[in-house]
Order: C-alpha cells, then structure tokens, then sequence
C-alpha cells in the first residue's frame, strides 16, 4: 500500500473530474472523514495497493501499515483500478462517491432499470429525469426514480441533442453498474 | 422647393388647376425630400409670410353660402351615417367573429360606431387614447366649437376679393382668421372630402406659420382630417400610361382626390417628422404621428412614421414615450389593419435600435414585445390534411406545446389538445374564409420574421447582461447594470414556448451565468455587474419556464438553477427584494416540479422552514406552503418530521446537516430534523402556525391533505394583502375562514399538540434556537460585510479608470 | 342377553370391591396406584385385543370410567392365569393391583395366537376411543404384526431379522414404524418394554434405524443422542429436514426497514418484520422476484443472511468509534451489521484465512457501502501478533465449527464429520478463542468485550471452548443480551463447566426455527497471562495442568464454594506473575522488535506508548488488589 505518485494522481483526479466535476474539491480536500476510532479521523486520501486505489480515511491507512502488503486485501473504498497497461478506470464501488458528489445524473423509468442493471447502455427511451446542461462524454451517474443510484457511464449525446434524438438511440454508454455485484463478482 | 419659388413669382392666379400640375411636381420631388427632409422644414419655416399673404385671403366669406354650406354638412353627415355601418360588415378585422349553431357568422357592429359618433375627434375605440390624447382631443373640441359659433360672422372663400381684404389685417387678426380659417376648412373637408379636398393644401400651408399656436393647431385639425379622410387602401397613384388612356368622369375626379390627398399626407407627415425635432412642438408632433400610427398604419408612408416613432419610444420625455409604446401596441394588438408588415416593421425597427443603443435603453423600449401576439395554429392551418397527431407533431416540435404545462406522454391531455386545436383551426379557418386575410403561409412568414427579430432582440440583451461591465461601462449610463434585462426576462418568460430548440442551448447558458451572478464571493472581485436577488430569482424562474414548455421531449432536470434557488433563499431579503417573485419561483421551481431528488428536496424543506422564521409573515407562508408540496409529495423527506432516525440513517454520506452548505445535495439536511415548526407553532400570525402546526402533523394523518392545492404565490398574495390591515387579535376569524376546510377544526388540535410538544422539548428548543439565531446572525454578518466588499472594489476601480484618464488628459 | 347382566353382576360386585382393598393398600402402595392408573389408560388402549364377550362389557364398564371394575371382572376372568403368572402373589389385594400390569403380558400372550379376522370389530371399538392418532398406528402396527404373525406389541428385531434388512433395499415406511415405536416405548420405557430387552437396545436400535433413515453417520446421531432426550431429539432431526425461512437485513446505512419493506413489497415480495428482538430483520414468505437480485439488494439495502447470524453481532453490541476484529469474516453477513451498528464510524478489521471467500467478502462490504473495514487475509491465530495484544475494543470469532447446527443447509454434515473432525474443531477454536481474547484491550472504556458462536450444537466445540478459556484468561462470562435461546450445558455427560456457562445462549431448529447456534459473550477482566502462557502466546490447548488438576478438584465441591474457591486460585496466581508481568512485557516487546520491519517503526512507538500508560494503570490497580486479594485470603482461611 502507498500513496499515488505525480501522474497517477492526475489520471484518478480527471477521472473523478469528469464525474464529479467541481465537487472534486469536497473530495480531496474539504472531506473530513468519520471512519477511525481517533477523536479527530483527518482527512480522506487516496491509496495504492495491489493495482487497486483506494478512498480511504487517513486513520485507517495509519492502522493499516501494520498490516503485510501481501495480507492486505482492501481497505476503506475502493474506487478503482489501474490496468496492465496504466490506464485508470472507476470500477463500481466508486459509486457511493460518485453518486454523492455527481454533477450529471439522469433518472431511469422502473421499466428500464433491470436492462440497465443488466450491463445494457441507457435508451432515450429509459430516462426519465436527465440533468440540462450534459455535454458529450461527460460523465454521468444513473439513478432509479427512487433515487437509488445504480451505476454510471459516459453520455454519448448532449442534453440539448437528446430531445430529437428517437427513443432507442443511446443516451449514455454503460461504465459500471450494480448488476455487476452479482454477474462479475470475482473482477471486482 | 421649385413650386415655391414659382408661387412666390406669381401669387395673384391660383387656378384650381394649380395642385393639378402640382402633384405631378411633387411626386418627382419626393424621394429629394424623403433624402433631406430638414430642407422641406427649413424652406417651411423659412417663407411663412409669403405664405400667409395669400393663405389668408380665404379668411371672410359671405352667410348666404354659409347656409347651404350647414345643410349641405348636415346631409352629408346622415348620408355618411347610413353610408358607414354597411361599410363596417365587410371589414370585421376588429374582432373574431361569433360564429352561431347553424354556422353563420356575426360580425360585431359596435367596433366601429364610435368613430362615427364624432368625426372630428377621431375615435377612441380604434387608437386607445393615453390621457394626454384626450385631453388634446377635448380641447380641440372645444377649440372647433368656439370656431363654429365665429364662422357666422365670416364668409365663404372667393377668390377675387381675398386680395385687398388680406391688406388691412393685422397680425393678431391674422391668427385668429387663421384659426377660424382652419376650423373652418377642416369641417369643410370632414364634411365633403372629394369635393373640396384641395382645402388640405390650403390648411398645411397655414400650419408652416411662424406662430406655434397655429401651427399646433393646425397640426392637431389636420390629423382630424386625415384620420377621418384616409381611405381604407393604400393608395398607388397611376402611371403614365394610365395617365395617357382616356378615362371617366368619375375615375379622373378620384385619381385627382387621391392624389391631392396623397401630396398633402406626404407632406405633412414630412412637417411632423422634421418638426419633432423641435422642443416646441415635439410633444404635439409626435402624438400627431402616433395617432396617425395607430389609425392609418395600412397607409403610404407607413415606414417614415414607424421611423419617427420607434425613434421616440426611448426618449426621456416619459409622456412621449407612453405615447410611443401605445402607438406601437396598438400596431401590435390588432394586426388587421395592417396584415402584420407593420408589425414585422416595428419589431425590426425596434431591434436595430437596441442594438445601436447597445442595450442602453428605457425598458419600455422592450416592453412592448409583450403585447405581440402569435398565432400558433397557423402551422397546423397548412397541413390540416394530415392527421392530427402528425400535426400536433410537428407543430410542438417547431414551437412548443400549445398550453405551457403540458405533460409528454400524457394521453388524456394530448387528446384534450386536439380537440382544442383542432376546434380552433376550424374557427380560424372560416374566419379567414369570411375575412379578406391573406394565405397563412404569408402570414407564417410575417409572423417568423418578427419572432426571430424579437428573440434577436431578447438574446442580444442577455448576452450584453452576461457581459462584465468593464466592456459596457463605456457605454454612459450603464452604472446601474441592464435597465432591459427584467422586461427581457418577461418577455422570454411569455414567448418561451416559441423558442426554437436552437436556440435553447446557449438561452439556458445565458440564464445560468446570470443567475449564477454574485452567487459565490470570487464573483465580486471580478467587475461583473451584480444583478438583485429578484433578478436572478427571475433568471431562474424563467429557465424553467422555457424548459417546462419544451419539456415533451424528455424531462431535463435544472440542477444548477435549483442551486441557485438554493442560495437566492438565502441572501432574500424581506425588505429589499420582492416577494412575490421569490413566491413564484418556489411555485415554479419547487411546488409545480414533478418529482425531486430526495436530498434536494430535504435541503429545501429544511432551508425553507428556517428562513420562514426570520421572513415577514406573506414571505413565510408562502415558504410553508412550499414545504407542505414538498413534503406531500416525496415521503422519504417525512423522517425530518419524526425525531428519530428510525433505526436507520438515510441521509447518507454526509453524516450531519451543514446549514452553509452551497450545493442542496451535500447539505445532507436528512440528518436533521424540522424543529422549526415547533418555533412556528408560536408565529404571531395564526395562518402561519396553523399550517406550521398542519405540516407538523401531517405525518400521523396524511389523510388531510387541505391547503396543499393553494399555491405559494396565492399564499402570499393574500397574506401581504392581509398584512395591510393586521392586528393579531382581531385577526383570527379572518384568518380561519381564509383557511380552507379543514382549518377550522384545525386550531384546537393545534393547540393540543402545541403545549404538548413544548413540554416535551422546550429547553431543546431554546438551545437549538440559540444556536440556530447565531448562525443567522453570521450569515446576515457575511452578506453585509460581502456587500462593503463590492462597494469598495468597485470604487477602487472606478478610482483607477479615473486616474488613468487623468493621466491621458495630462499628456 | 347374558352379557349386559353379567356385566351388571360384575358391576355391583365390583362396586364393592374397591374400598376395603383402598384401606389396607393405601399406604404402602401409592406407588404402584400412580402406575396403576398409568397402566389403566395402556390397557384400555389394549383393551381391542380382547375377545367380543369381555368387550362390550368392557366398553360399558369404562364408559363410566370405574377403574376397579376393569380390574376385578379380569380378576375373576383370569384366575388361573393370575396364579400362574403373579410373583409374589401373598396379599391378594396387592395381586389385584399389580394384575393390572400382569395381565397385560398375559392378555398380549393369548392376543398372539388371536388371528386377523377380529380386526373389523375392533375397529367399532376404537371409534370411541379419544385419542385417535395413537389408535391408527396401532392398529397398522398390528395389522403388520398380524401379517407377519409377530406379537402387536413392539419388540425389538432380532439379529437375523436385522441380517434379512441388510440385505434386502431399506423398507422406509417399515424403518419410520419402527422409529416410531421405539420412541414411544422409550417415552414410558418401564411399561411398554419388551422384558429382557435393556434400554440400551432400543437405543441402538433407535440410532441404527435413524441413521439409515436421514443419512447420519453413526458418530454424529450418537453426539445427538446423547445431548437430547429422544422425543426431542426426533423433533431435532425432524426440524434439520426442512429449510428456515429466508431471512434478509436492513443495511441501516442506506435505507430504514419500513421503506425498504414499502420498496419490496411493490415488487411483489411478501415478508414480515422478523421478530421483536430485531430492529432490522425481514422474513421473506415467498417472492415473484429473485430475492436476490433485486436493484435493492444490489444497491446494498438489504443482506441475505440467516436470522441465527444477527445474534452474535447483536451480542457484541459494537458501539460507534470503536476498534472491532471480525476473526472469520466472509461472507460479510455479521460484518456489514457490525459495521452499520457502528454507522461506519471507527474500525473494523475483517479477517478471513480462505482467499476463495475473500472476493466475496469485499464486494459484500463494498455493497453495503460499507468505508471503515480493513480486510486482511490471516489465519485468526496470527492476529495478536499483527494488530498487537490489548489492542482493539471488541473481537467477535464467529469460529470455523462442524456446521453441525446448520444440516439444513448442508445435508454433507450429516456423512462427512466424525470426533477426529470435532476434536480438530475444538482445537483450532481454542487456540482462536485465546488470539481473539489476547487481542482484546480489558482497559478499553467502552468495550472489552468478546463474543464467541458457532453455528454447531456441539458440545465440545461450544461450552467446552468457553469453559477453557475461563481457565486460559482472566475473563468472565456476562449475559449475551438475548432474552431468547438456551442456557448453555453446564454438566455434560462426563464433565462439568463452570456455572457461569448458563449465561451462554444455545439456539435450536425445532425450538427457535433458526440455525443450531451458540453464543457466548466473554468480559475481559484484565491483560494478564497465567505464567504458563508466557513461553508461548499463542494457548496451546494440551498443557495447564495445575489448572486442569485443580479445576477436577473443583468439580468434587458443591458449585458455590467451587467458584469462590476457583476465584481465589485466579486471584493467587494473578499475584504470582504480577511480580514478572513489567518483566514479561518487556520480553514480549523484545521479541516483537526483532520481528518487526524497519518500516513499522512509529506502529512499535505507539504501542510502547500503549503498553507504558497500561503499565501505569496496572501499578496503580496492582496496590489495592493485592489488599485486596490480601484480606480475602485471610478471610478464606479465617472461614477454613
């Protein structure tokens, strides 16, 4: 486990950017973490350990080194991972995170929700809230009408061209979803 | 100015031929005039004598013909009288007409009538008349009267007496024989236009005196004249070759009428425009030109008077520009007259002038837009061979819904709709049938024109609004931000749903900026010009409105305006900034909004409630009432109202509530509870603890859902209209049979519950409302002290520009 | 007809018969009279075996329910036989009395060579008979016997019958009977059994047929056995057949129960709150939607897990802000509840050993949304070393076991464990139990605590890990907070625990319809070792004579005097190694300095830290309780 290095950083930050636009500040430094037994948790901070980042509480990563790399399995929230190759992607757990500090969202019908949760891309057909403003590519998290956030992707249309798009044409490509706890388990 | 010379040679002969050969002269003169018009007011001025010597030589006259002349009036007035009303039927452009059972139509009569009644004093049912008309119109009344009952003493015009007798009078005379002279030829005219027409001639020449009076008068009596002269069509004077072939009696007489008439039209209006510029008779030139606007806008020379008035409608005389703005209204509101050129004209002219003005202009100048009216149906009129729902396809697509909140995909409506249109198109089908309208594709054309000037208009305000002042502070006058930008808002606000989606994108992008103005301190520092809160408030009102009304293609969801909102609650001050406008925008954007985030909603609820502790009592009701929707309708947010977690926490990430936070979705106000309402239930206004005391209970009996259906606005109306008169005491019967049903039985349930839960946690209460003040008092801490903050950066750099231009001049 | 007149003769004269027989009988025997009338209601319920004549006499004699009447008609019926057959025939009133149970023998022995076509009378008779379920299986039972010619009354197959079975595809409804029978003679075994046969055979026989008829293996039905009555124990087995309802909990970190049950119910599931003693439990009936795959369950508003499994957390009552170690984590049902209990506050180290299980665990934690877990992947006996001794507030080892308790989800259990397994069992969780206590800081403010459970009925793996640990360290036992379940076995068998083990909670299938499953809640008194411990941390179960030795000692005392007794033990030798605890602990920090990595320098300074402030606070407490410890020794002797 260790802190990310200079561009590591950056590749996590523009991703969670993307999502999480402004909020990107509450993230990284105005958050004050709750997990730790300590009087004063600290801050939140990001961690590396086996290829995966975590969003962890400072005083749980204090707790942790004493714990052998090679034992370690995860630690506060896991947010993502980076690839063979050095890409970083968000993977789902990431979505707590998301959800809570998201600057596009779009609201899927109830009919739609199970396709969706089934590793389908969101149909104009299937929204039924979507925020104004969405440019292509940003990224956007998916909530039920209930508000139950149920995975995130990238918008493949803006706001303004989703409203003469016909209802089967993709409104947002699918990066992770819920469904993904039960179908893909061992990938987490 | 040949003809004058000419004139000045030979005064003795004025055949009647003259104006003949006249009107050919002029008519090769008139683009040199239209060119330099001040020539025409110079050379006007300039020869006033010359003129009067023989204009006057009309002025006596013998009582003989005087008689015949009075019959001869009466007559024509009767046969007028029965002429008219026939003439009316056929021309029902002033209103729809009433279409009964068995499908005949009846036009309305009355429209007309009034002008009829008094000729003299053109009629007030067509030009709706400001005061000031009127009581122009009054006095000239009178004026015409006193002049009637002199007449007796005068004589008909005779030609070879005028001469000698014009010698021997002196000037003051001269006036009054003017004035006589003027009245006198005016209800000559009135009374036979055809025959004596050329009087006209004789009347502008009286009204180029040097004396003002006269030529006021002579002002005012001619546009008498005119407006009740002026034929129905626009006149086209015959060409040569028509000249040449040989034609009737009759044909010739009118050709020479109309283009006497044509002649003396042009050159009046060219007096009025070149004469407006002058202090003295500004005011009368310009009512002249507006009625003129008003009354004969299907006339030649529409343009130039367009040109004088829209030129007018932004000056600083206020009564000139309520002249202006009614002329102009009056274009827009019946469009028959004209067949909407005119319209399209105005707006044009109107939207140059904004631009010229770079946006600095008197709200008025806009505000006029907003009795344009636009014919939505017109589309579907061209394609009534579809079937409907094709057309009510398209024709939403190409502008909006037709009702501004009509749901997408909701059957019932939808077919409401249809019926709705398509008994409409009917309607207007035969009533163009029945009226001479022109085909609907022109008028699609016309009418697309005018939208497109106007929103040009609209965005070229915002985007100047959204700019920083450092590039408009060139500009004088721009210390007080953007005078046009409220009435723009409206306007935006009432033609939302004729928006092309095009546009749309960078229309909400705009809005945003705006109502994002001021929001965060960093803004202040930089010199943008702050916007009120009512403004912004108003930004965000209207973003919904042109969303909801384009809503049918999917359901956008305007997080950052409730952002906005959010923080507007905020900063609103009671005092400052209009309440009814932060009513509507709840209504709007909180209570007329479908389904929120639950944490959004909560952070309203929550904020809401707060504040409606320290708003005046209209203001928190309204707030209240806001609440009540919001809480009627996601239940989730009903755990703010029981105090325990429920053996669960959803409020989520965020583990306690942060009143300061900025954005409502990370205020996690789901932590907290609504302790607010316990502080309410001891409101001094029994309204206010009542609903407090509703809301308070809802969650043990949702059943009663009472007061839910009275909207924020209504609320607040009521209450401001009742605070006027309040005393606490006597209020309380007022008060509960203003309550709906339901509120009567409520107060002793109030009561119950109200000293039982103050037993339970008073001294909780107290210290919360400790606390709670506390914050409130920073808060109000931060908005004065953010305040000083703008005032000082401005002026610093007001300071630095000033200093800078020193430094130029010293060098 | 003669009968009824008979029958009424009889009547008069047993009238009178009773009362001069009550007099002299009375006192010496009122036992038998209590088996007197245990005997009537059996013989009445034999009373279809007999000849037509005597029975309709019979029925109108027992319509009116004249006990002695029965018993003198068959008196004067059956002299001969009653000569025969009585043993100690001196006092004939006696004899009366005792024929009762005589007879029955002797009516059984004529009621052989009695053939099938009685049947159809008897069955009039048993019409009136009040409990029918009994009367039914009689009478298959004797239509069966009859058919084989064998006595109606149960007896126990012979060698070569059993010979004939081993051969022949099991007959299941036979073996059922058979079971059936067993159980009830055991039920009143002096009565219903065959003479000769010892209660040990139909024991045997009971397990073998058991056995063959649910698949146990012959050790596990044999541990039954022996902890359960039989009666019960069929209930038991009975109860392992069937599945318990599904049960799911509300994850309190993203929802509440009331909405969530909203939410499921509008997609058609129907459930119930679980019961009074969970806030957060729902109890699933039957569903349209796979109850696991709902977008609920996927955002992580609700755990599957069993209802058995809520009790240990609920046991530990985790407080928010705390240290807290799951030793066997996955699959994360306990872990996630023990982590919303905490609203996700503090830490929670959740260690599983199985890699396999980990992925499983993760994305449970990760579901649930829950962000205060460390996950590490170590064998629970190495925790100490790696999170430190004395360093977390509260441990729950829900430990490996047998799964004995658990047969209805997995019906491998049945076959596949044997005692070695069991003793393995036992072993690893003491040796668990021992980390776990280790790991527990006794002067935490809030905590201290630790919970132990398994989902085995075990003996061995439960009470018996917990009396050993009572021995190991200085901890005590304290109520789990469950108001439900039952007291854990304080004697069993051969051996004795401590009393304070009926604090701990057993839970059955048949008795509380949830898994088999033991909880025992442990308070740490202090951080001390008995000076055994020291050589090596880690408990290992074999030695610790003196404890042992003496705690055989106790067991020979009565319970009150055994435990203050054992209490002064504790507190002498506490005072022994008081002296070298400074010593110990040094040593301890000595060794773990060698071990540690340069890179966990600042980890070894605060617990140096720790450990100083420890120390001081033990100074301090040392003083007052060697007076303590002092004046109640004094005392002890004082009362010796």
């Amino acid at each position: 486990m260790r802190p990310l290095d200079e561009n590591e950083t950056t590749l996590v930050f523009n991703k969670l950017h993307k999502f999480v636009g402004n909020n990107l500040k509450n993230i990284v430094l105005e958050s004050q973490s709750h997990e730790g037994p300590d009087a004063n948790p600290g801050r939140y901070c990001f961690r590396l350990q086996k290829k995966r980042v975590y969003y962890v509480s400072e005083s749980l990563v204090k707790r942790a080194t004493n714990i052998k790399r090679e034992k370690l399995v995860s630690l506060g929230t896991q947010i993502g991972k980076f690839t063979k190759s050095g890409k970083f992607f968000l993977t789902i757990q990431s979505l707590n995170l998301l959800a809570a500090n998201a600057k596009h969202k779009v609201w899927l019908k109830p009919t739609s929700e199970m396709s969706f949760l089934y590793g389908n891309s969101v149909l104009k057909g299937g929204v039924g809230r979507i925020t104004e403003n969405i440019q292509v590519n940003d990224g956007v998290v998916v909530f039920s009408m209930a508000d139950v956030p149920l995975g995130f992707g990238d918008a493949a249309k803006s706001t303004v061209d989703c409203r003469k798009m016909d209802p089967n044409g993709i409104v947002i490509h699918r990066h992770a979803d819920i469904g993904e706890y039960l179908r893909m388990e061992d990938e987490l | 100015m040949g003809k004058k010379k000419q004139k000045l040679v030979l005064p003795p002969e004025l055949p009647p031929e003259v104006p003949d050969e006249d009107i050919e002269v002029s008519d090769e003169d008139l683009q040199f005039f239209n060119e330099n018009l001040e020539y025409a007011g110079f050379v006007s001025n300039l020869d006033t004598h010359s003129i009067t010597k023989h204009v006057t030589r009309v002025a006596d006259a013998k009582e003989g013909d005087l008689e015949s002349l009075y019959e001869k009036r009466l007559r024509k007035r009767l046969e007028n009288k029965e002429k008219e009303p026939t003439a009316v039927e056929v021309d029902p452009v002033d209103a729809l007409p009433v279409k009964t059972l068995d499908g005949q139509l009846y036009y309305r009569r009355v429209a007309k009538e009034p002008k009829e009644a008094e000729p003299v004093s053109g009629d007030p049912a067509l030009v709706k008349l400001t005061k000031a008309e009127k009581r122009a119109k009054l006095k000239k009344l009178r004026k015409e009267a006193k002049k009637q009952a002199k007449e007796e003493v005068q004589q008909t015009p005779q030609a070879e007496v005028l001469d000698e007798v014009k010698k021997d009078l002196t000037a003051e005379e001269a006036t009054e024989m003017k004035k006589y002279k003027l009245a006198e030829l005016g209800t000559a005219l009135l009374a036979d236009p055809e025959s004596n027409i050329k009087n006209i001639k004789e009347m502008l020449e009286i009204s180029k005196d040097g004396n003002s009076a006269i030529v006021i008068l002579g002002l005012k009596s001619l546009l008498a004249v005119f407006k009740d002269i002026i034929p129905g069509y626009r006149i086209r004077l015959p060409t040569e070759k028509e000249q040449e072939m040989k034609v009737s009696k009759a044909v010739k007489k009118m050709r020479f009428y109309e283009s006497t008439l044509l002649s003396a039209y042009k050159a009046y209006v060219q007096k009025l425009v070149s004469l407006q510029h002058q202090a003295v008779y500004k005011r009368v030139a310009v009512r002249c030109l507006c009625t003129l606007l008003a009354a004969v806008p299907h006339f030649n020379f529409r343009d130039s008077l367009l040109a004088a008035v829209v030129k007018n409608i932004t000056s600083q005389d206020d009564v000139v520009r309520k002249l202006c703005g009614t002329a102009v209204k009056s274009l827009f509101m019946d469009e028959g007259k004209h067949g909407g050129e005119a319209t399209v004209e105005a707006v044009k002219m109107i939207a140059e002038l904004v631009k010229a003005h770079n946006c600095q202009l008197h709200p008025d100048s806009v505000e006029v837009f907003l009795s344009l009216s636009f014919d939505e149906d017109l589309g579907k009129s061209r394609s009534s061979d579809m079937d409907n729902r094709t057309k009510n396809k398209n024709s939403k697509k190409r502008k909006g819904g037709d009702e501004p909140n009509d749901m997408p995909n909701n059957q019932g409506k939808k077919i409401r709709k249809e019926m709705i249109s398509k008994t409409r198109e009917e309607v207007s089908a035969d009533f163009k049938a029945a009226s001479l309208a022109q085909d609907p594709q022109e008028q699609r054309r016309l009418q697309s024109q005018t939208l497109s000037a106007v929103f040009q208009t609209y965005f070229r305000i915002l985007k100047h609004a959204v700019l920083p002042i450092s590039e408009t502070s060139s500009v004088p006058g721009a210390s007080r931000g953007h005078p046009l930008l409220a009435s723009c808002l409206n306007g935006i606000g009432k033609f939302s749903h004729l928006i092309d989606l095009d546009f749309m994108a960078d229309l909400m992008h705009c809005l945003r900026k705006l109502a994002g103005r001021d929001s965060k301190l960093g803004d202040s520092s930089e010199n943008y010009s702050c916007l009120t809160v009512s403004e912004r408030l108003r930004c965000c009102i209207v973003a919904f409105k042109v969303m909801r009304n384009n809503l049918d293609a999917l359901n956008v969801d305007l997080q950052e305006f409730f952002v906005q909102l959010y923080n507007l609650i905020l900063e609103f001050r009671p005092g400052r900034d209009q309440g009814e406008v932060l009513a509507e925008a709840l209504k709007i954007m909180l209570c007329d909004d479908r389904q929120h985030d639950m944490q959004r909603a909560a952070a309203f609820i929550k904020r809401l409630s707060t504040f409606s502790l320290c708003f005046g009592s209209a203001e928190s009701m309204a707030a209240l009432v806001t609440v009540k929707h919001l809480l009627l309708k996601n239940v989730n947010c009903r755990n703010l109202l029981d105090n325990d977690a429920g053996g669960g926490s959803v409020a989520g990430a965020i583990a306690k509530y942060q009143p300061h936070a900025v954005d409502p979705n990370r205020s996690g106000a789901l932590a907290s509870v609504l302790w607010e309402l316990n502080v309410l239930l001891k409101h001094y206004h029994p309204a206010v603890s009542s609903i407090a005391s509703g809301i308070s209970t809802m969650n043990m009996n949702n059943s009663q859902v009472y007061h839910s259906h009275v909207s924020p606005q209504q609320a607040y109306m009521e209450l401001s209209q009742e605070n006027m008169s309040f005393a606490p005491p006597t209020d309380i019967k007022t008060a509960n049979n203003k309550r709906q049903k339901g509120m009567d039985k409520l107060p002793v349930k109030v009561g119950s519950d109200l000293n039982l839960k103050v037993q339970f946690d008073e001294n909780e209460v107290r210290k919360k409302l400790a606390e709670h003040f506390f914050l409130l008092r920073d808060i109000q801490e931060n908005e004065r002290l953010r305040s000083e903050l703008d005032r000082t950066t401005l002026s610093l750099n007001l300071y630095e520009r000033y200093k800078k231009r020193k430094k130029r001049k010293t060098r | 007809m003669a009968g009824p007149k008979l029958g009424k003769k009889k009547g008069n004269r047993a009238s009178n018969a009773p009362p001069r027989k009550k007099q002299k009988a009375i006192f010496t025997l009122e036992k038998e009279l209590e088996k007197e009338d245990f005997l009537s209601d059996s013989d009445s319920k034999d009373e279809p075996e007999k000849p037509e004549d005597s029975d309709n006499e019979e029925q109108e004699v027992d319509s009116d329910e004249e006990e002695q009447g029965v018993v003198s008609d068959e008196e004067e019926q059956e002299v001969y036989s009653d000569s025969e057959m009585s043993s100690d025939g001196d006092d004939p009133f006696a004899n009366d009395i005792l024929q009762g149970s005589d007879d029955e023998v002797s009516e059984e022995g004529r009621d052989e060579d009695s053939d099938s076509d009685t049947s159809d009378i008897e069955k009039k008779a048993r019409a009136i008979d009040e409990e029918k379920a009994r009367e039914e299986e009689d009478a298959e039972a004797e239509l069966q016997l009859n058919i084989k010619e064998e006595a109606d009354e149960f007896r126990l197959p012979t060698a070569e019958e059993l010979e004939q079975e081993a051969h022949r595809p099991p007959d299941l409804s036979n073996l059922q009977r058979r079971i059936k029978e067993i159980v009830r003679v055991l039920s009143n075994f002096k009565s219903l059994r065959q003479d000769g046969a010892t209660r040990k055979e139909y024991v045997d026989q009971l397990k073998m047929d058991l056995s063959s008829y649910y698949g146990y293996n012959d050790f596990l039905i044999e541990a039954l056995v022996e902890m359960f009555p039989v009666v019960e124990l069929m209930e038991l087995i009975e109860a392992f057949e069937k599945p318990r309802p599904i049960c799911l909990r509300t994850n309190t970190l993203k929802t509440r129960r009331r909405d969530l049950a909203g939410v499921l119910l509008n997609r058609g599931v129907n459930l119930d709150p679980l019961s009074k003693w969970s806030k957060v439990g729902l109890v699933v009936y039957d569903s349209q939607v796979p109850i696991g795959a709902t977008p609920e369950y996927m955002a992580g508003h609700y755990m599957l897990q069993s209802a058995s499994s809520f009790l240990p957390v609920m046991a530990l009552a985790p407080q928010e802000k705390e240290r807290i170690v799951d030793v066997a984590a996955a699959p994360g049902g306990k872990t996630t509840y023990i982590a919303a209990l905490m609203k996700s506050t503090g830490i929670l180290y959740a260690n599983e050993m199985k890699e396999s299980r980990l992925k499983s665990l993760t994305a449970n934690i990760h579901r649930m949304g829950v962000t205060n877990t460390i996950v590490c992947n170590y064998d629970g006996r190495e925790l100490p070393k790696v999170l430190g001794n004395n360093s977390v507030d509260r441990v729950l080892l829900d430990a490996p076991c047998s799964g004995t308790g658990v047969i209805s989800k997995d019906e491998s259990v049945k076959t596949s464990k044997s005692a070695l397994d069991i003793q393995n069992c036992a072993h690893l969780q003491k040796q668990l139990i021992l980390a776990a206590i280790d790991m527990v800081d006794a002067n935490s403010k809030s905590g201290g605590y630790i919970v132990y459970s398994t989902c085995s009925i075990m003996v061995a793996e439960n009470e018996a890990v917990i009396d050993y640990a009572l021995k190991k360290r200085d901890v005590k036992l304290v109520p789990c907070g469950l108001d439900f379940g039952r007291p854990g076995f304080i004697r069993f068998r051969g051996h004795r625990f401590h009393t304070s083990l009926e604090k701990t909670r057993r839970f059955y299938p048949h008795v509380h319809n949830m898994d088999g499953f033991f909880v025992a809640k442990l308070k740490k008194m202090s951080n001390s070792k008995p000076a055994s411990q020291q050589s090596e941390p880690l408990g290992e179960v074999e030695d610790a004579p003196e404890l042992t030795e003496s705690n055989d000692k106790n067991n020979a005392e009565d319970n009150g005097q055994k435990q203050q007794k054992k209490k002064v033990v504790a507190k002498e030798n506490k005072k022994l190694n008081n002296g070298s605890i400074k010593f110990t602990g040094e040593k301890a920090n000595g060794e773990r300095i060698k071990k540690k990595k340069p890179s966990r320098e600042e980890i070894a300074e605060t617990r140096e830290k720790k450990r100083e402030a420890l120390r001081e606070v033990k100074r301090k407490a040392k003083a007052e309780r060697r007076a303590a410890s002092k004046k109640k020794i004094t005392e002890a002797e004082g009362s010796k």
